[in-house]
């Protein structure tokens, strides 16, 4: 699940990355064909009630096969969440956006949503945009933008800028997500390392037959 | 109305059948995966059956662009099932072309046959083989019997046989009575070239409004002049008024000899006359949908290219309605085609058709299972088969075939 359908190809390059890397082949592979897509964060959490995330959750748990669902969003967007007292509770009280736990606000219903089914769902969040991430792949280790790298708002324009070129998700970003150093990127945002181990969390859940949500939420 | 419409060898179209939904069936899918060849394949045939001197420019122009690129020595083949009130069975007829890209004539029929449901109530069957070459010969046979008879080169017999219900019925269908609409751009709007053209093409053949949307002012001036149709026309002013709050009336200027249509727009207390080709795109477009919705005589089916295009989200509830209405009150089945998520969020999940291109073929077929459950559950709206979670076709291995 992701917001669009470039970024839906470049969560699926990841998978596959991941599970060559862990020799997943056996236990999965990535659905393509029809990711569930429009999961921008204002739209998955609107209403407070989370509809949107727990119905379209429901439809990819419902398709034959499915051993995992996966979703990947930008958290620039919301500044506050209204209406929505689970989620001020895991937030410390405050309805202020805070992406750790508008994840694990989103775990929690994703685990009532699935139950008993023999399904594992990830939510990651990008700090801010997906674009933020390539900008940190694509910066000199000494570059001191690097500090503010992941939390700059308008990811899009701070990758313009280091690259100094023009950049147009539909036709660069599944191919820069190809030839981006990720290794740098996991030391360099924190957010995409939450990324990374919910991905591999999932595949351990079904290599193991022992489902599981991440984050991990109580109860 | 049509129950089915297979299409065999026509551009990218290797077989697909459209089984037809009674009300409102929708095409969708992406560019270029042959939704609008559907259509003109449908075009080619009703204009085919209309005679060559009948058929559009388009098609005996273009005709040879519709050979499919891989397969140039293919036969075009139809069938369509048509359900008509007057007969208590389904009436199937049957057509095979050899398309002939480099010989005159380009098309010649190889295969023809109409059927009142099976084999024993075949009504005729030509081809090219049979026995007998003499159509004056040709005896509509008793139910029971099949009249065996050689085609007759570039014409269809279908259109030729004046003595057989069936066959009338089928002929005036498939001719006069598929609207297949694809409205341009400064559709209704006054163009010297296209009057010159349209007014020798009116004298030549009246049938109501035209796929370019030519012949609005004698389809609306039929209003005016039949005292049964007048409140269509009020009806027409009264759903025009909801997309413009300002227009209150739609007349002709001249009763006796129309030679534009009126609006009537509410300014400031006085009603102030205002040519319909001064209105914007998307209006017109709508009133263009509108009057085919509403002509007399109806058609059997009203098809519409991507009746979204130009027209204000606000106006798509009022389209999808009066397509529904269309079915409900007798006046056409509606075959659509479009990408608006909120065009198709106001219309039955039912009669969608999922159009695929696979390997360089157009295929289509109803909505996968598991996404037509989860409309039924209100997982999904039928506007997100757009955009959220694409709409699927059906396959073999799960459960409902698709052509």
């Amino acid at each position: 699940m992701a917001e669009s359908a470039n970024d839906a190809e470049c969560l699926a390059w990841h998978l596959d990355a991941r599970l060559q890397v862990e020799g997943g082949f056996d236990a999965a592979y990535v659905d393509k064909r029809s990711p569930i897509l429009q999961c921008a964060l204002p739209k998955v959490i609107s209403g407070g009630t989370l509809k949107f995330w727990r119905d379209k959750l429901e439809l990819a748990i419902r398709r034959p096969g499915t051993g995992a669902v996966i979703l990947l969003t930008d958290g620039d967007g919301p500044q506050r969440v209204r209406d929505a007292p689970d989620y001020d509770a895991l937030n410390g009280g405050k309805n202020d956006y805070c992406p750790a736990a508008m994840a694990r606000w989103l775990a929690a219903a994703a685990r009532k949503q699935v139950g008993d089914r023999d399904v594992s769902v990830g939510v990651a969040i990008a700090c801010r945009e997906y674009e933020n991430w390539l900008a940190a792949g694509a910066m000199q280790a000494d570059d001191e933008r690097l500090a503010t790298v992941e939390t700059r708002r308008d990811g899009k324009g701070l990758l313009k800028e280091v690259l100094g070129t023009s950049y147009t998700a539909t036709v660069s970003q599944a191919a820069m997500t190809r030839d981006a150093d990720w290794e740098a990127i996991a030391s360099r945002c924190r957010s995409f390392r939450h990324l990374d181990t919910t991905i591999g969390s999932l595949i351990d859940a079904m290599q193991s037959g022992k489902p599981t949500v991440r984050p991990q939420v109580d109860g | 109305m049509i129950e089915s419409f297979r299409v065999q060898n026509f551009k990218s179209i290797r077989d697909a059948t459209i089984d037809f939904d009674p009300a409102v069936t929708v095409l969708v899918g992406r560019n270029s995966s042959g939704k609008t060849n559907l259509i003109d394949s449908l075009r080619f045939l009703r204009d085919y059956l209309r005679g060559p001197e009948q058929a559009s420019d388009r098609n005996q122009r273009e005709f040879r662009e519709f050979v499919p690129a891989q397969r140039t020595g293919a036969k075009l083949q139809y069938d369509v099932t048509l359900k008509l009130p007057q007969f208590p069975y389904p009436l199937c007829y049957a057509l095979v072309l050899q398309m002939q890209p480099q010989r005159s004539p380009g098309v010649i029929v190889v295969k023809e046959g109409l059927s009142g449901g099976s084999e024993k109530n075949a009504v005729f069957l030509a081809e090219k083989d049979s026995a007998t070459s003499d159509r004056k010969g040709l005896k509509i046979p008793p139910p029971g019997q099949v009249s065996r008879i050689a085609p007759q080169g570039q014409l269809a017999l279908l259109g030729q046989l004046p003595v057989s219900r069936e066959a009338s019925a089928v002929y005036g269908v498939l001719t006069e009575s598929l609207g297949l609409y694809d409205f341009p751009l400064g559709l209704l709007k006054p163009n010297h070239d296209d009057e010159k053209r349209g007014v020798g093409r009116r004298e030549a053949n009246q049938r109501g409004l035209e796929d370019d949307g030519f012949g609005h002012l004698d389809v609306f001036g039929g209003f005016t002049r039949d005292h049964r149709l007048m409140a269509r026309k009020d009806w027409i002013a009264a759903l025009l008024h909801t997309l413009n709050p300002a227009v209150e009336s739609v007349e002709v200027d001249q009763p006796r000899r129309a030679s534009k249509i009126v609006l009537g727009h509410r300014i400031g207390g006085q009603l102030l006359p205002f040519d319909l080709s001064q209105e914007s795109e998307g209006f017109r477009r709508v009133f263009a949908h509108l009057l085919a919705l509403y002509q007399d005589p109806a058609k059997l089916l009203n098809c519409f290219e991507e009746p979204e295009n130009g027209v204000h989200p606000g106006a798509m509830e009022l389209l999808a309605e009066q397509f529904k209405l269309a079915a409900e009150e007798d006046r056409g089945q509606v075959l659509l085609t479009t990408h608006s998520p909120r065009l198709l969020s106001h219309l039955p999940p039912s009669g969608l058709r999922v159009v695929e291109m696979i390997d360089g073929e157009t295929k289509v077929g109803p909505l996968e299972a598991g996404q037509l459950e989860a409309l039924r559950d209100n997982l999904l709206a039928p506007g997100e088969l757009l955009d959220v979670d694409e709409a699927r076709r059906a396959t073999d291995t799960n459960g409902a075939a698709g052509g």
